[in-house]
């Protein structure tokens, strides 16, 4: 089994390359020019093209893209074009932003999605069903600009619970309105997944068996079908922390807090290339790892699998 | 500058930094104000929209780098509210018969945060930095006009000798012309005094120095954490006296409708009112009798490249400029935020005239001149403006004004930078911009944007080139008399408005929340002007 994993992990560096030719790529036929949205009006001819040259990119287009792989490789990532800060800095000081924010909106996430979930099937038909079916088709469809700002109003400005925005005292306080705008987006549709799963689970055969040999329903429900419908489970809560941990850009605007989402963003809009690279590709490597993560998980929940 | 009408998030920026004359509208409801003496004491709380990308004078070419280089440096000029020049590091001038030698006499009473008394030389050396070839400012079109520049920035020389140090506390700066706008730009971010010792004691200055700023203005850096917040502590040596407030903090808050929360909230002590709010606080007690609003010198207008059919023809430009209902969209669409724009001048500066009467919306006359002009049928073109949502509302009603004239617009949503680059192959027929004052000069408006000299990223994005236009603006910037310069402007506007290369649509206005402890808050008309040494708070 480990043999797996060694050969997953092989497999992420071309993936890692290909995702840094694609950005390398996909930046020079996007239009703008990162020259002259630094320098702005009136910059005489001459001075852009020193700073072009200052910043390699008068070379040609392999030779810039072999120049940054060539330090990549050797963990140099480069700086800012715009602000010349260290690039690999400014992840190490916002990431544990985004790392906070993601773990505390999956903390909602799990903690309403699966026991609404589970509930809407166990109750499945009666009232309880229809309100958790309903609820978390509203959760899905609401736009998480409309959630946040009504949040920011009612608990921030006229109840005056929690900050508004920003990265404060950095205390959970900080991170309860965004993790739950974000954390309820993914529990809605969490919760209507678990019940899919359960209502499927709970009709097989080993369940009758297992109401039959008189187990409680209880234990038929959460030790054995709650069991086998984690798979599936598992999978999409890993793919939702995994885009969580690539930065949730729109959440961070709004609550004004410096995570990678905003710090990526910031730099498409400044067409800030170094810093476009190194993100671009930082996420591919947060999402292998986070997919290698629940990789092994499944070897966990489910022992067939560890046999392979 | 060009401003930004991109999305909200950019042009917020500007809004984030107006800063009004209408004091007078507060004091008026706060009779209680004048009565009263400043206290000492208080952090001000304020927001700005995005991360400087600098703090280093010679690189600032933002709104919001420059509002901070106020903060932490000073020029020897200023301006104050209504964008007139005022003294700051020099005490007094004088300027020669010919208009082209200055004598600075400066203060002998300013030093850096780094304790080093200010002389003569820290401007020399400042001036010198920002013409460098090594530096790559891209503002040295600020103090090119000194005699000894271009050799200096050639490599050609190893000073600037128009700079001349008379004594500690006295320069002479001499032009190549006489040009009247000069003393205007030294009050620009790139002409503000940086400390020689502190900079060259950086391998790389321009990544190194860019968030070490050391410089003689009313506040020092304390803490800057990027993409968070930035904070000031006041200099208690400032050579003007020691700020009111203590310190200031600005949190870095991207959102527009997040800001405003905020200040209501009373996390902030100002914020700039998007339209909604603005209409929403003008009818609530709390807020209503503390809105400060003024005239941003910023023009909106619709670009025409004047390079190719159909616009290479001044009488289907100006059809064109007869095809817009300005007053219509300034009551309704965009309400408040923008006034009317008659001519390429904006209010508050010498030049403009209230009485100007430009072009109205007649879809008649804009028919008769089309087909003059060879296009019976109407015409079509497609104008290309940045993807936001005022954008869209307000070329939806554009679109169906020109409809009205026989012109069929079509609209093309693209980013701004995108677009900028296309104008300087002149590649678009039509795009919509704006462009913010880099100073308080009605040549500001003109030179760069109608001048021959100009084409692309000087400003002239629509080359256009009229020699007629182009020797009117070269007799203003040379013309020290006020009067005569003043006569000069109209006849450039004038003739400006015949050719009307820009379809000339608004002024911009900006609106300004603050709460009720604040005192001694004023909106300045230039974006670079509050140094924010008359604030204080009545806590």
């Amino acid at each position: 089994m480990s043999r797996y994993f060694l050969r997953r992990l092989l497999l992420v560096i071309p993936v890692l390359i290909g995702v840094s030719v694609f950005t390398f790529i996909l930046f020079y036929i996007v239009p703008g020019d990162p020259v002259l949205i630094m320098v702005g009006e009136r910059a005489s001819p001459e001075t852009v093209a020193r700073l072009r040259a200052e910043l390699g990119l008068d070379q040609p287009l392999p030779i810039q893209y072999l120049n940054w792989i060539g330090k990549a490789v050797r963990g140099d990532l480069g700086r800012s074009f715009i602000t010349g800060r260290s690039i690999a800095e400014s992840i190490q000081a916002r990431f544990p932003v985004t790392v906070r924010l993601s773990l505390y909106s999956m903390l909602f996430a799990i903690v309403l999605g699966i026991p609404a979930g589970i509930w809407a099937a166990t109750h499945k038909g009666t009232w309880i069903d229809g309100v958790i079916r309903n609820v978390s088709l509203l959760g899905v469809c609401t736009p998480v600009i409309f959630q946040g700002l009504a949040m920011q109003y009612i608990f921030g400005v006229w109840l005056r619970w929690l900050p508004v925005s920003g990265l404060n005292d950095g205390s959970w306080r900080d991170f309860l309105m965004p993790a739950f705008v974000l954390g309820t987006g993914i529990a809605a549709y969490q919760a209507r997944l678990v019940r899919a799963v359960m209502l499927e689970v709970l009709g097989e055969d080993f369940i009758r068996t297992a109401r039959a040999k008189g187990l409680s329903e209880r234990l038929v429900v959460y030790r054995h079908a709650l069991r086998n419908a984690l798979i599936p489970i598992v999978t999409t809560l890993g793919g939702s922390l995994s885009s969580l941990l690539v930065g949730s850009a729109l959440t961070e605007t709004i609550f004004a807090l410096p995570g990678i989402g905003s710090y990526t963003l910031d730099a498409v809009f400044a067409r800030d290339l170094p810093v476009i690279m190194a993100m671009f590709v930082f996420q591919a490597v947060v999402f292998a790892a986070a997919n290698l993560l629940i990789d092994a998980a499944y070897a966990l929940i489910d022992p067939r699998v560890r046999y392979e | 500058m060009l401003g930004l009408t991109e999305r909200s998030r950019v042009s917020v920026r500007r809004l984030g930094l107006a800063l009004s004359l209408v004091a007078a509208l507060v004091l008026a409801a706060a009779p209680a104000a004048l009565a009263q003496t400043p206290k000492y004491g208080g952090v001000w709380y304020g927001s700005i929209a995005n991360d400087p990308p600098t703090l280093d004078p010679a690189y600032a070419v933002t709104g919001v780098d420059g509002s901070l280089v106020a903060l932490l440096y000073d020029g020897l000029v200023g301006f104050d509210t209504e964008g007139r020049v005022i003294p700051n590091l020099a005490k007094s001038w004088e300027i020669s018969e010919d208009g082209r030698t200055y004598t600075f006499y400066l203060v002998d009473n300013a030093y850096f945060h780094n304790g080093d008394h200010f002389t003569a030389a820290d401007v020399k050396y400042s001036f010198e930095r920002v013409l460098h070839p090594a530096t790559l400012s891209p503002r040295t079109w600020v103090l090119d006009r000194i005699a000894g520049a271009k050799e200096f920035m050639a490599g050609e020389a190893d000073e600037v000798t128009g700079i001349r140090i008379i004594d500690d506390y006295t320069i002479e700066i001499t032009l190549e012309q006489p040009f009247a706008p000069f003393l205007t730009m030294l009050g620009m971010p790139a002409a503000h005094i940086v400390n020689r010792r502190v900079i060259e004691s950086y391998a790389d200055p321009r990544t190194e120095y860019a968030f070490n700023p050391v410089g003689t203005g009313p506040f020092m850096l304390a803490r800057y954490n990027p993409g968070d917040r930035i904070i000031f502590a006041a200099n208690e040596r400032y050579h003007q006296g020691r700020p009111y407030l203590d310190g200031i903090q600005y949190r870095i808050i991207n959102d527009a409708a997040t800001r405003i929360a905020e200040f209501e909230a009373g996390n902030l002590h100002a914020t700039a009112l998007t339209t909604d709010a603005l209409i929403r606080f003008q009818r609530d007690p709390r807020y209503r009798d503390y809105i400060l609003t003024t005239n941003d010198l910023t023009l909106y207008f619709i670009g025409l490249n004047a390079t190719r059919p159909p616009f290479d023809d001044y009488r289907v430009r100006q059809a064109v400029s007869w095809a817009v209902d300005r007053e219509l969209l300034a009551e309704t669409v965009v309400q408040y935020t923008r006034i009317p724009a008659q001519g390429p001048i904006p209010p508050g500066l010498d030049g403009y005239r209230p009485d100007l009467v430009g072009y109205g919306y007649d879809p008649a006359k804009a028919r008769q001149l089309l087909a003059e002009a060879g296009y019976p049928n109407g015409l079509t073109f497609e104008v290309h403006i940045a993807n936001a949502d005022v954008n869209v509302q307000l070329f939806e009603p554009i679109q169906l004004m020109m409809a009205e004239a026989g012109i069929h617009m079509e609209i093309v949503l693209r980013d701004l930078p995108s677009i900028l680059q296309d104008t300087t192959r002149n590649a678009l027929d039509a795009f919509y911009a704006s462009w913010l004052a880099d100073y308080p000069d009605a040549e500001n408006f003109l030179y760069p944007l109608f001048h021959s000299d100009n084409f692309g990223a000087g400003g002239n994005r629509t080359s256009f080139s009229h020699p007629e236009v182009d020797r009117l603006i070269e007799l203003a910037q040379a013309e020290t008399d006020r009067d005569r310069r003043i006569q000069l402007y109209h006849q450039i506007e004038d003739l400006i408005l015949e050719q009307a290369p820009r379809v000339f649509l608004f002024y911009g206005q900006s609106w300004v929340a603050i709460r009720p402890e604040v005192r001694g808050y004023e909106l300045y008309r230039i974006f670079n002007a509050n140094k924010m040494t008359k604030v204080w708070l009545d806590q």
